[in-house]
């Protein structure tokens, strides 16, 4: 028995011919015909790389893998020429890399349960430099986007890469500024990398790929979005990067299942601290609580990761607080205002608990909220609103 | 011998008059109609055949033609029943020839002679006084609907015998009806629901209030159980009183669909529907082979209420469009074009997500694609229609407990009297009613802001990328604020507030 694949630059695979055919064959088993990863791992054992099984006799095929797997490439073989196959992929600007290419990344070839092939757009995370995934809840609240927005702009402008699922919400809106700080980010897809998903997220999607950011995922072109794709995609999140930064998640969600992965593969974990009564802090406090690093600050990560702002660029704590132009009735109305949407209505029993002087009324609460979303301090959700930085009069 | 009586058919809402000619004559037996008839009308034959013989004046065996005139538009109904049948007593000397000059006569028959009510009645005495009539015979169960129109006789029968005997001069007792339509528009309905039982809920009171001030559309967006349809179904009770010609427009709609009760003259109340989400496009709009009107313009001059209005088939929704903008329906068929009034005030409720809780993160498990879903069954058309958005948030306990009621329909009514005296005010002289109906050219004369106003609102237009149409509403919304505070010129708060009110559905379809 040749020993397992652990190890990346170890085993069998160094073998591996660095070919554009050998690319054809890989694509041929890993994309055209969906081998999962144990028969692409079986596929090859003992044989000098994918070619070499291309090529094994129909018998020896049997042995290795299942019967429907075996009938399957033995139908692909009689419809497909793998050559032309690379040839239309590439045209699609995807690229095709597997365990042992030159730019398969380390840190994914560490883990056991590696991808045995990965296909991308644009370009694969650096492995010499520090890699941050930032991660949290789709439905995010504004407290969580603006703190992932903080984090990711500051550790881009760090040149740090930034990893993550492109999904809605913390996911998009730390790429997002992490692509606007001009720091490179990458997205780790659920589906095929010609497929965007969510729509929603098109022009990032773009960027990213025209960028030297990119977009990576283990599953082959055209592959639809499913939910059982999600959870392994989040292990290649985790892998790829040295430190897990958990922004907002409940206790039992998908973010929370990157965070056992990166567990398992010893990836440093750290969150950001919430209310304890907010259910979407619920995952971060409870990973808190069992000893995951506390990240109040950008340079906390930075920290942890071992490096120095090197005094290129000041990052800011985000609570620090920043001077608003309010006026005085304003600040009365602000000192209400939360994070939470708030609705007008609300927000006038507050101000009139908060308040024995002149009565707040409805139209008067309308009236400064609606000049306050137009100073860029406050946002409106529905009939509600919040605020979207801390800050102090001046 | 030829005898002409005078009756009336129908083309959607519209009146015109029918002469009715029947002529009794020698040669070969028979009964023979023309006209271009429906079988209804057509059938009328064997009925006035019996219901002569069994009042004990049978049609002697004679040649018998009945022209209904003009020849060429279609005639449906069982209106001509009565005037067929008197104009044969006519030709037979059962009734003097000069007692029916100048009367129309409208009547369905039955076998045994009685006089049974039809549809449309009101708008058919309305055309009869424009085109001269002096006195009408109808059926007794539609007298009180026929005698809203003042200045023209009403005399009801409920039997052909009756008719018989008014006609030859032997019912010295028979009045013509008259009814105080003024008094009638007076009444107080005690049925209404009233605001005071809504408890808290400010944002959607207020809402409300510039709702049937200003006649906005409006959507009420929240989690089952908030109230959504209580306060719906209070809207009618705030709005102002129907004026004697909007009662007779509405109460024409009702006539011609046959929903007037008897005994019932005028609809004096404003119209409150509420369809069910199953409704069919023709059960909306109106519609059928011979267009009746539909949901949307028996709630004419009233409150249309739409519940769960994503539930609502999309193609039904988008019917919807025309009638939003035009206030009428325009229905055309091979026999015809007909128009409905549709100038209906629309609320909409509707809950944020298919389970209802959106956004409470503890309790809503819909995922984001299941809401946009949900929330796409509503086309931008629509919303964009849309003047006033409000969510409604859900009612705590404490509010329940809470015993203070809240502003009473009275008190609302007295602040939407000062924005409606502001809106007569200035539209004095024009057909326009309410702030919502004004159109750009009368946007641009009536909407004057004050200088910081406008600043605000062009930098809203640009910071909110608000399209033309919005911002016309929001100006047309912002009237109504201020005419609500008796202001002549529009404020920055009154344009922060309809603002308010616009975005609130923001959340939900960007």
């Amino acid at each position: 028995m040749p020993e397992s694949g652990i190890g990346g630059k170890g085993g069998e695979l160094i073998n591996i011919v660095e070919t554009e055919t050998e690319r054809a064959y890989l694509h041929f088993f890993g994309g055209t015909c969906a081998l999962p990863r144990g028969a692409m791992r079986k596929l090859t054992e003992g044989l000098s790389g994918y070619e070499e099984a291309y090529r094994l006799p129909d018998q020896e095929l049997n042995a290795r893998l299942k019967d429907q797997q075996a009938f399957r490439i033995r139908q692909c073989k009689k419809q497909i020429d793998p050559l032309q196959e690379l040839e239309v992929l590439y045209a699609k600007g995807i690229r095709i890399t597997a365990p042992g290419l030159s730019e398969y990344p380390e840190k994914l070839a560490e883990i056991p349960d590696r991808p045995e092939v990965l296909y991308y757009r644009g370009n694969l995370p650096n492995a010499d430099r520090p890699s941050v995934a930032i991660i949290g809840a789709r439905r995010c609240s504004s407290y969580g986007s603006f703190v992932a927005q903080e984090f990711a702009g500051a550790l881009a402008k760090e040149n740090i890469q930034i990893i993550s699922g492109l999904a809605l919400g913390i996911d998009s809106v730390g790429q997002k500024e992490a692509f606007e700080q001009g720091g490179d980010t990458f997205g780790v897809l659920g589906c095929g990398v010609d497929i965007c998903y969510p729509a929603s997220n098109r022009a990032l999607y773009r960027q990213l790929i025209a960028s030297s950011g990119g977009v990576l995922s283990e599953f082959a072109p055209g592959t639809k979005a499913m939910a059982a794709n999600f959870p392994q995609r989040n292990r290649i999140i985790s892998a790829l990067s040295d430190l897990v930064l958990v922004v907002e998640a409940r206790i039992r969600s998908g973010t929370m299942i990157t965070v056992s992965m990166a567990l398992e593969q010893g990836r440093e974990v750290m969150a950001i601290p919430g209310r304890i009564t907010d259910p979407l802090q619920g995952g971060c406090l409870y990973l808190l609580q069992q000893g995951a690093g506390m990240a109040l600050k950008p340079e906390d990560v930075l920290s942890a990761l071992h490096l120095q702002c090197g005094g290129r660029v000041s990052v800011k704590a985000p609570h620090s607080k920043q001077s608003l132009h309010l006026t005085a009735e304003e600040q009365e109305l602000w000192e209400v205002l939360d994070f939470t949407p708030q609705s007008p209505e609300e927000l006038v029993h507050l101000l009139q608990a908060a308040h024995t002087g002149e009565p707040w009324e409805l139209t008067k609460v309308m009236y400064h909220l609606v000049l306050l979303c137009g100073k860029g301090y406050v946002s409106q959700r529905g009939g509600r609103y919040q605020k979207l930085k801390e800050g102090l009069a001046t | 011998m030829i005898t002409v009586i005078h009756s009336a058919g129908l083309h959607g809402l519209i009146s015109y008059g029918v002469r009715v000619e029947v002529d009794l004559s020698q040669g070969l037996p028979g009964f023979d109609m023309v006209g271009l008839l429906g079988s209804e009308v057509r059938e009328a034959k064997e009925r006035v055949k019996v219901a002569m013989k069994n009042i004990g004046m049978p049609i002697p065996s004679a040649k018998i033609t009945v022209n209904l005139s003009p020849a060429d538009i279609r005639k449906e109904g069982c209106a001509y029943d009565l005037p067929i049948a008197i104009g044969l007593m006519v030709c037979l000397g059962k009734v003097p020839k000069g007692a029916t000059a100048e009367t129309l006569l409208i009547g369905e028959l039955g076998l045994n002679g009685e006089v049974k009510p039809v549809r449309g009645i009101l708008p058919m005495i309305r055309k009869a006084k424009e085109d001269g009539i002096r006195r009408c015979i109808i059926p007794k169960a539609n007298e009180a609907e026929g005698a809203v129109v003042d200045g023209i006789e009403i005399y009801g029968f409920d039997h052909m015998e009756a008719v018989v005997a008014f006609l030859n001069g032997k019912a010295p007792s028979a009045r013509p009806i008259s009814v105080d339509l003024s008094a009638l528009l007076r009444k107080e309905h005690s049925d209404v629901d009233d605001f005071a039982d809504v408890q808290g809920q400010e944002m959607i009171r207020r809402a409300a209030i510039i709702a049937a001030a200003g006649f906005h559309h409006m959507l009420m967006i929240g989690p089952p159980g908030s109230g959504k349809t209580m306060i719906a179904k209070r809207i009618p009770s705030i709005l102002p009183r129907m004026t004697p010609k909007e009662a007779l427009e509405v109460s024409s709609v009702y006539s011609v669909a046959g929903l007037i009760r008897e005994g019932e003259g005028l609809i004096t109340q404003r119209p409150f529907l509420f369809p069910h989400h199953t409704i069919t496009g023709n059960a909306l709009v109106g519609g059928g082979q011979i267009p009746k009107p539909g949901v949307i313009s028996l709630a004419h001059r009233g409150v249309l209420f739409l519940d769960e209005l994503p539930e609502f088939k999309r193609p039904v929704l988008d019917l919807l469009r025309q009638p939003m903008e035009d206030k009428q329906v325009q229905i055309s068929r091979k026999n015809g074009t007909f128009l409905f009034p549709a100038d209906t005030l629309y609320v909409f409720a509707m809950n944020p997500c298919p389970c209802g809780y959106y956004p409470d993160q503890e309790r809503c498990r819909c995922s984001e694609a299941e809401i946009h879903r949900y929330l796409s069954h509503i086309s931008g058309p629509i919303l964009d229609r849309i003047d006033l958005m409000c969510e409604v948030p859900a009612v705590t306990l404490q509010q329940l407990q809470n015993n203070e009621r809240g502003m009473s329909s009275a008190q609302m009514r007295e602040v939407i009297g000062i924005a409606r005296k502001m809106q007569e005010k200035r539209f004095c002289g024009s057909d326009l009613r309410f702030n919502a109906e004004m159109n750009h050219a009368q946007i641009r004369a009536f909407c004057q802001m004050e200088a910081p106003a406008a600043k605000l609102l062009e930098s809203l237009f640009s910071s909110m990328q608000m399209s033309v149409r919005a911002y016309h509403r929001v100006l047309k919304v912002a009237r109504t604020i201020a005419d609500l505070e008796a202001s002549e010129k529009i404020c920055e708060k009154h344009i922060t507030e309809a603002v308010c009110f616009r975005n609130a559905g923001e959340r939900y379809w960007r």
